[in-house]
Order: C-alpha cells, then sequence, then structure tokens
C-alpha cells in the first residue's frame, strides 16, 4: 500500500510528445478531456461502490432493522407521552427524545461503520476489490456513502412513523420542530458512521473494531459530558471555549439543537449546553468536519494497510 | 512482460522475499511453487501493487504497479481468498467489477458462460460451491481482457473434478489469447499441465526457475525413498543404521519421515536397508517434479 496509490483516482497521464505549439495545444485539449473523463470515471465509480453497499446492506436488512429500531423507539416515546413516566408536554417530547437517541444513534451508526475496512478486509473483499482499476479513496467514500444512505433511510423510516404519531398527536405545527431533530440525528449519525470507519481501516481485525468502536461510544456519549462539566467547573471558560466543548462532541449537537427548539430549564450538562449558544453555521461547520475528518484519516490509513 | 529485479520485502524482522529475480516474457506461464510461507503470495501482492518492495524493481507490463491503479487495467488478479458478498447473486458480482473496471454488460454474460456458471448467474453467491466461487474469481480476474493473468493458489479446496474444471478455462483462455499467466500452487501436475516454465521459491528465496524439464533435471535423477516411523525417537535412532547400509545415499530427517535420495540403480539395494527397520510406510517417487522440488526446498527437513 502506497501513497502513490491514490493517484487511482486521478487522471491517467497524456504521455504523447507535442514537439510544435499545435500539438501541443491537441495535447493540452487532449489531457484536459482525460482528466474530465477520470474525474466522471471516478464518481462513477464512486456511486458504484455506493450502490453495491447500499444492495448488499439492504439485503442483509440493515434498513429495515434500523427502521424497525428507531420506528418502536419514537413510537414508545411519543405513545408514553402525558402519562404518569413520559414526557409532559411537546417540549419534554422532544428533549425526551433527543436525550435518548443519544445513547441509540452513535451506537446504531458505529455498529454499521466498525466493520466496514477491517470486515472486507477479513473477507478477502478488499483484496479483490484493490485489484480493479479503483482508488482507494473512490472505494472508502462510496462505501462510506452506502452504508450513510443505509442509516438515513433506516432512520428516517423510523422516526417518521413518529412523526406520524406526533403530528396526529399535537397537529402538525409541531412537525417542523420534529423534523428539525430528525435531520439534526441523522446527520449526527452520520458523523458516527464516519468515525466507525475510521476506526474500521486503523483495526487490524474486527474484534478490535468493535472494542475500539464501543470505547468510543462510551467516551462521546457516557464520559464526554463528566470531562465538560469538569472544565466548566474548574476553569469557568469562555463562552467560545464552551461552544467549542459543544461542538468537538456530535452527540452534544444533537442535544444542543433540540434544546435550542424548546424552552426549557434544568440542570447538569444541559443546562451547560443551553447557555452554549452555538451559531447554526458553526453547528453545521463541526458536523461537516465530524464527517470529513474521520473519513480523511480513514483513507490515509486504507493507504497504509497492507 | 514481467520483470522482478532483485527484490526483497521484509515485515517487521520476517524477509518474506529475499532478492528475488525472475522475467516472464509475453505470453508465457510460469508455475510458482513452494511451501506454505515461502513467500509467492507476497510475490503476487507485489505484482499487483498492493504492497512495495523495500528493495529491488517490479514492472508488469512495463508498468511500476505502485504507480496509480494503471497496472491493473492490464492485469487480472484472482488471490487465494477472494471474497464476494454472498447476498448478491453471480452476475450482481460480476457487475459489479465489470463497472469498476469500464467493462460492457455483454462480457459479463460471456464471462459467466466461458467459465461455465451461465445457468448460475442468477443464484446468490453465498450458495455457490467452492469450486464455482472459484470460476467467479477467474471471471473476475478476466473481466478486463487483461494482458496478465495472476493466479493465487486458484485451486485450492478444490475437488479433482473442480480442479479439472477450472484449468479448462484457464487452457482455454490461453489458447484462445495471447495472456501471460503466473499461476501458484501446490498441485504439481497442475503446473506440468498449464505452465511452460516453472519457479520454487523456499524461505523467500528464488531457488530454481526453467522449465519443467530443466528444474527435473537440475535436481538429479535420484529416486526419492520416504519411510514413515510412529516417531521421531525412532526414526532417529535407524537413520545411522540406514546410513551404513547405503552410504552413498543422500539423507534428509523431517520429524517422523526419513527421506533417501539414490541413483537408480541402487533402489533395491535402499528399499531393502529401509525395511530392515521395520517403518510404519514406504514410498517410492520416481524423478519427476515433484521429487525435483522436493529436493530442492530445504525448509522442514535437514541434512541426516
Amino acid at each position: 500500500m502506497t501513497d502513490s496509490e491514490s493517484e487511482g483516482v486521478d487522471a491517467p497521464h497524456d504521455e504523447r510528445p507535442c514537439p510544435d505549439g499545435g500539438a501541443t495545444a491537441r495535447a493540452s485539449a487532449s489531457a484536459t478531456a482525460t482528466e474530465t473523463a477520470g474525474s466522471v470515471d471516478t464518481v462513477r465509480q464512486v456511486f458504484g461502490v455506493a450502490r453495491r453497499e447500499y444492495r448488499v446492506l439492504a439485503r442483509a436488512r440493515w434498513s429495515v432493522g434500523l427502521a424497525a429500531l428507531f420506528g418502536v423507539f419514537s413510537l414508545a416515546v411519543v405513545g408514553l407521552t402525558g402519562t404518569a413516566t413520559g414526557p409532559t408536554s411537546v417540549g419534554a417530547l422532544l428533549v425526551t427524545l433527543a436525550e435518548l437517541s443519544v445513547y441509540l444513534v452513535p451506537l446504531a451508526a458505529l455498529a454499521l461503520g466498525y466493520g466496514t475496512v477491517v470486515g472486507a478486509d477479513e473477507r478477502g473483499t478488499l483484496e479483490l476489490l484493490l485489484s480493479v482499476p479503483l482508488g482507494r479513496t473512490a472505494l472508502l467514500v462510496g462505501t462510506f456513502l452506502g452504508r450513510a444512505a443505509t442509516l438515513a433511510v433506516g432512520m428516517t423510516v423510523g422516526l417518521g412513523l413518529g412523526a406520524v404519531a406526533v403530528g396526529l398527536r399535537f397537529g402538525p405545527a409541531v412537525l417542523p420542530a420534529y423534523l428539525h431533530y430528525l435531520l439534526t440525528a441523522v446527520t449526527v449519525g452520520v458523523a458516527f458512521l464516519a468515525l466507525g470507519v475510521c476506526i474500521s481501516a486503523a483495526a487490524t481485525e474486527k474484534a478490535r473494531a468493535l472494542g475500539g468502536a464501543l470505547l468510543a461510544w462510551v467516551w462521546f456519549v457516557l464520559v464526554y459530558d463528566l470531562v465538560a462539566l469538569g472544565v466548566v467547573v474548574a476553569l469557568d471558560p469562555p463562552r467560545w471555549l464552551l461552544s467549542a466543548l459543544v461542538v468537538a462532541n456530535p452527540a452534544d449537537v444533537l442535544r444542543l439543537v433540540v434544546l435550542s427548539l424548546v424552552p426549557t430549564s434544568g440542570g447538569g450538562a444541559g443546562a451547560v449546553l443551553a447557555t452554549a449558544a452555538v451559531s447554526t453555521p458553526a453547528i453545521l461547520a463541526g458536523l461537516a468536519v465530524w464527517i470529513v475528518l474521520p473519513l480523511a484519516v480513514g483513507g490515509r490509513l486504507l493507504g497504509r494497510r497492507a | 512482460m514481467i520483470e522482478v529485479t532483485d527484490v526483497t520485502k521484509r515485515y517487521g524482522g520476517v524477509v518474506a522475499l529475499d532478492g528475488v529475480s525472475l522475467s516472464v516474457p509475453d505470453g508465457a506461464s510460469l508455475g510458482l511453487v513452494g511451501t506454505n510461507g515461502a513467500g509467492k503470495t507476497t510475490l503476487f501482492r507485489l505484482l499487483v501493487g498492493h504492497e512495495t518492495p523495500d528493495a529491488g524493481t517490479v514492472r508488469v507490463a512495463g508498468v511500476d504497479p505502485t504507480a496509480g491503479t494503471r497496472v491493473r487495467e492490464r492485469v487480472g488478479y484472482l488471490p487465494e481468498d477472494a471474497g464476494f458478498q454472498p447476498a448478491l447473486t453471480g452476475s450482481e458480482v460480476l457487475g459489479y467489477y465489470a463497472d469498476m473496471s469500464g467493462v460492457e454488460a455483454p462480457r459479463v454474460e460471456t464471462l459467466l458462460s466461458v467459465v461455465g456458471l451461465e445457468g448460475a448467474g442468477d443464484r446468490r453467491v453465498g450458495g455457490y460451491s467452492n469450486g464455482m466461487n472459484r470460476r467467479l474469481g477467474l471471471a473476475t480476474a478476466l473481466l478486463g481482457d487483461p494482458d496478465v493473468l495472476l493466479l493465487d493458489e486458484p485451486t485450492a479446496g478444490l475437488d479433482p473434478g473442480g480442479v479439472d474444471a477450472f484449468n479448462r478455462v484457464v487452457e482455454r483462455v490461453r489458447e484462445e489469447r495471447d495472456v501471460t499467466v503466473v499461476l501458484s500452487t501446490h498441485v504439481l501436475s497442475e503446473v506440468e499441465a498449464l505452465c511452460d516454465r516453472v519457479a520454487v521459491l523456499d524461505d523467500g528465496q528464488l531457488r530454481t526457475v526453467g522449465t519443467v524439464e530443466e528444474v527435473v533435471r537440475a535436481a538429479g535423477d535420484a529416486v526419492t525413498i520416504t519411510a514413515g516411523y510412529a516417531d521421531e525417537a525412532t526414526r532417529s535412532s535407524v537413520t545411522e543404521t540406514v546410513r551404513a547400509a547405503v552410504p552413498e545415499a543422500s539423507l534428509t530427517a523431517r520429524t517422523t519421515d526419513l527421506e533417501l535420495a539414490v541413483e537408480r540403480d541402487r533402489v533395491n539395494d535402499a528399499l531393502a536397508a529401509v525395511v530392515e527397520t521395520d517403518p510404519e510406510s514406504v514410498s517410492v517417487d520416481e524423478p519427476g517434479l515433484e521429487a525435483a522440488v522436493r529436493r530442492t526446498v530445504s525448509n522442514g527437513g535437514e541434512r541426516a
């Protein structure tokens, strides 16, 4: 595995001699055309890989399983609203959904992502895939897109069932806030999927990738907020640092977005998040970094994988 | 044309290939043989560009395999453990790899027919037999109409019928196209049937390379007698007895086995001496590629 392998996604070189200006111009035009064709080929390959990945996962019932999981989850929370043990209002419903999603979404996304590279390697698929004229970057991005589509479809269908229930129970006025939550949950899921793919590219065995994914879940979902709270209590940080602490954890982004949708009061991490007031562009940029950065690191790791 | 020049490849402290040089002309076929861990798969991975040599150079069809993906447009590769997604059908698998290689759909159907899977294209690969999987792998390797075909132990785990079916396809491909083939295998009859030349790798080093006749001749025309004993101690205790009875024989000890290489006119005397030691089994290998390779590789045995 070499770094030069990433040249596979670049256009082939035009090696024809250009003895005069006219020939140079023709060769230059030809090179441009070849580069364009190369880019088109790369895009075609990326979507080809994504389509195959989506098809394989669909046959393995991943989409259906994810839809069922998130469907049962959202319907259960909506169904419990107004009961003795459930949320008491629409605002409380959304906060409850977000709080529970913080556990469920990263877990589902990491479960979908941790076997991506190391699983293909153990099965022998990776060896064969890398023997066709397919760049490693194209392979990784295509595989990620296929898995992201699986996750997005499963979550949207599942949480969409909850949207129907919310609409029936509280009226259509609540739906924009719910859809805002749904969109954020899917995006945060995709960010955790990218992290899972990166862990998979780093792992030498599938069991180690699973361990890495579980550690990541424990850190981002269970430990991170405790550490962040400790920092807040000990340092009384400025608002920008508070914002940075929120954006540094995609799970907290989900909490923050939902808290910004409803007027709530409370203590703990929620109260800290409520004061962070991160701008929407900063949230979007943070999530984009959480998707792009793990993929870029994963691409480098795949390039070094022997 | 494949050119491997003084190539060394290490994995940590393990030297997988040590100064290996060989060349395969266009349209020729080379059989790579040797024990497990001899460096065959490492050589394939270097040829397809999955590994970079620590020293030396590799050129396949005039291209450095590690320079981008260009070499993969010229090479068809069937790895030892090619894993297909069991949820996809044979046609889908082939169609997918065809798409990646820029191959038209009609060729997919043709190739399924070439490898004898024309009736199984709509079945999921998870239900394929081992032999069908290997033939699907061969079809995948042939997709890009390659100039070079690299087959890493393609018939491992197949029954004799499966081996014959696979080899018939390779023979047909060689007859129809001027393709260069490098094939690794433990089945030496396969090398004799399919390959013009044979290279013997042992412990990362190229011990010999040439036509089958040349390799056999180089190893000498001695007959190999292998005697198997109940345990290593018994084998050890009889070694000197056999040596004294047949002093001109070349003896190699392999745990419970003792191998004697003797000239043809001394076979009866050697056999008599061996039988005197009451072995549990005795086999006699006439001079041939099998015996030549055994004598060429030193791995697993030591001079007794």
